[in-house]
């Protein structure tokens, strides 16, 4: 059975003034893609992001979306930000509802139970009193995914949500996520450095610059290392699963 | 007549009253928006609008005008003018209240020397005077805080998602750019609603102070605006009182107390180590 296509991204181009981010970037998601974005800074993984999640005006080209598709997303998070920020766990997973239900907009009794529900699910019921800026990164970064997840999204859109995370977090955070890819058929679309630390986990990988370079598999990635200089300057990163 | 006696005779005269229900309605409104604004690091758009607040009770004072009359309109429009210049002409959050500040504050300074320089009149809107309130304002800012306290019942989940992560909330069907613009002319009105009791130089304060200390108590964010709101209203009602029996500007009473109590309660959680 051929897999069913939730968007298509066509020939899309975004510029910042006379700087182009991105360049008639084209492929398309299936539901059940593990995808891993990849590229080095700069080379428009986050305007592409951006772009699919509707937060940002593209000049050119088009995002289809085959069917009624819930989107989530899981930003980029330095650990800093919201450490003062007055809200508890529950509070900012509970803010994952949405908001277009008529009048009045306050949570109702269906929407405390899922929100319950989540939380035990991401394992964070036990932190839900708890302020939000006096989690480590791992828990963090699963009440930001449970937030997602209340709105029960077909595509999940993550950007580089591990780089603050400890080796043993970074490897709990894969495998949730590979959970709920596999259990709940999530479609992950996951901005990255580490393309050897995400083998194990994304069936697919994007390579981006400005560009799309390369859209494959991961062994079909480690044949053509030649593709960008960036690759051999980052061993470690991107060579280190390819031997 | 000892202080007590004096404070309590604070109650016989009906400008007291007045500038107390006002005193109480400005709280709670500054207080609440005042939390999603400093959340939001928009902290000094009450400092900015209260300098434009103060360039339209000069406007008025030229033309021997009602003041508030221009306050208003003008407050409200400058606060929507601060929004549109940080979403709009790549200019910073704080830089947009600036250049709007540093431009009010300078008409408002040509235009009160033009109009015999600083009197009375024009020190009891920069600092606050009691005595110039009247019923109709009374009913005003009562109606107002009613308002405010409406708008943010219905729409305290989206205002909290927003204020955490505007993207998120955008993604989740918040319309983010409709809120800002209510919660900016919110902020304006309160400025204009708290210039006779507070002061257009002090009005910020209120804005700003009772977040701050209420986000000592590392508390939920509900839990961190109603505490906001009490300690809002706490300061507000006795440093009018004090006020009284002193004879200081109300304003400047009311944020000195702001003021003390921040200093005590971050001391206390400096000197015992809360985090």
């Amino acid at each position: 059975m051929a897999p069913e296509r939730l968007f298509t991204v066509e020939e899309l181009s975004v510029h910042y003034n006379k700087v182009t981010a991105l360049d008639r970037v084209s492929f398309g998601v299936d539901r059940g893609d593990f995808i891993a974005l990849i590229g080095v800074n700069g080379s428009g993984k986050t305007t592409l992001a951006r772009s699919i999640l509707g937060l940002l005006r593209y000049q050119k080209g088009r995002i289809v979306w085959h069917e009624d598709v819930e989107i989530g997303c899981v930003a980029q998070h330095t650990g800093v930000e919201d450490r003062n920020f007055p809200a508890t766990v529950e509070e900012v997973v509970a803010s994952g509802v949405r908001k277009s239900k008529p009048l009045p907009k306050w949570l109702n009794r269906h929407d405390k139970t899922h929100i319950r529900r989540m939380m035990e699910y991401f394992d964070i019921d036990a932190i839900a009193k708890k302020r939000i800026g006096a989690l480590s990164g791992g828990q963090y970064q699963r009440a930001l995914l449970a937030r997602s997840m209340v709105m029960q999204p077909d595509v999940l859109i993550l950007d580089e949500p591990i780089n603050s995370l400890d080796q043993g977090s970074q490897k709990n955070f894969l495998d949730l996520l590979k959970q709920l890819n596999q259990e709940q058929d999530l479609t992950i679309l996951m901005i990255t450095h580490d393309v050897a630390g995400v083998e194990p986990y994304a069936t697919r990988i994007l390579y981006l610059e400005t560009d799309l370079l390369f859209d494959g598999t991961f062994d079909e990635f480690c044949e053509t290392q030649t593709l960008s200089p960036y690759i051999h300057t980052h061993p470690r990163r991107y060579g280190r699963g390819c031997s | 007549m000892s202080n007590l006696e004096q404070l309590l005779r604070a109650f016989e005269y009906g400008y007291m009253w007045r500038a107390l229900l006002v005193g109480v309605s400005v709280s709670i409104s500054s207080a609440t928006i005042g939390s999603f604004l400093v959340l939001k690091k928009y902290a000094m758009i009450g400092h900015g609008l209260s300098h434009v607040a103060f360039a339209a009770v000069a406007i008025g004072l030229v033309l021997n005008q009602a003041p508030l009359l221009f306050s208003l309109p003008l407050v409200v429009l400058s606060s929507i003018i601060i929004l549109k210049l940080n979403h709009t002409a790549r200019l910073q959050g704080d830089a947009s209240i600036a250049l709007m500040a540093a431009f009010a504050l300078a008409l408002g300074t040509v235009l009160v020397s033009t109009s015999g320089g600083f009197n009375v009149d024009v020190y009891s809107y920069l600092f606050g005077s009691i005595l110039t309130i009247r019923q109709t304002d009374v009913y005003f800012a009562i109606g107002f805080s009613v308002a405010v306290v409406a708008f943010l019942l219905v729409y305290f989940t989206q205002l909290f998602s927003m204020t955490f992560d505007e993207d998120f909330a955008r993604i989740t069907d918040v319309k983010v750019s409709r809120l800002n613009m209510v919660l900016a002319i919110l902020t304006g009105v309160t400025v204009v609603v708290g210039i006779q009791a507070i002061g257009t130089l002090l009005i910020s304060a209120l804005i700003i102070f009772p977040i701050i200390i209420a986000m000592q108590f590392n508390r939920s964010f509900k839990g961190t605006v109603g505490i906001a709101t009490v300690v809002s209203i706490a300061s507000v009602v006795s440093g009018l009182l004090i006020s009284f029996v002193i004879d200081f500007p109300s304003g400047s009473t009311i944020v000195l107390l702001n003021s003390l109590v921040f200093f005590i309660i971050y001391s206390l959680r400096t000197i015992l180590g809360v985090r």
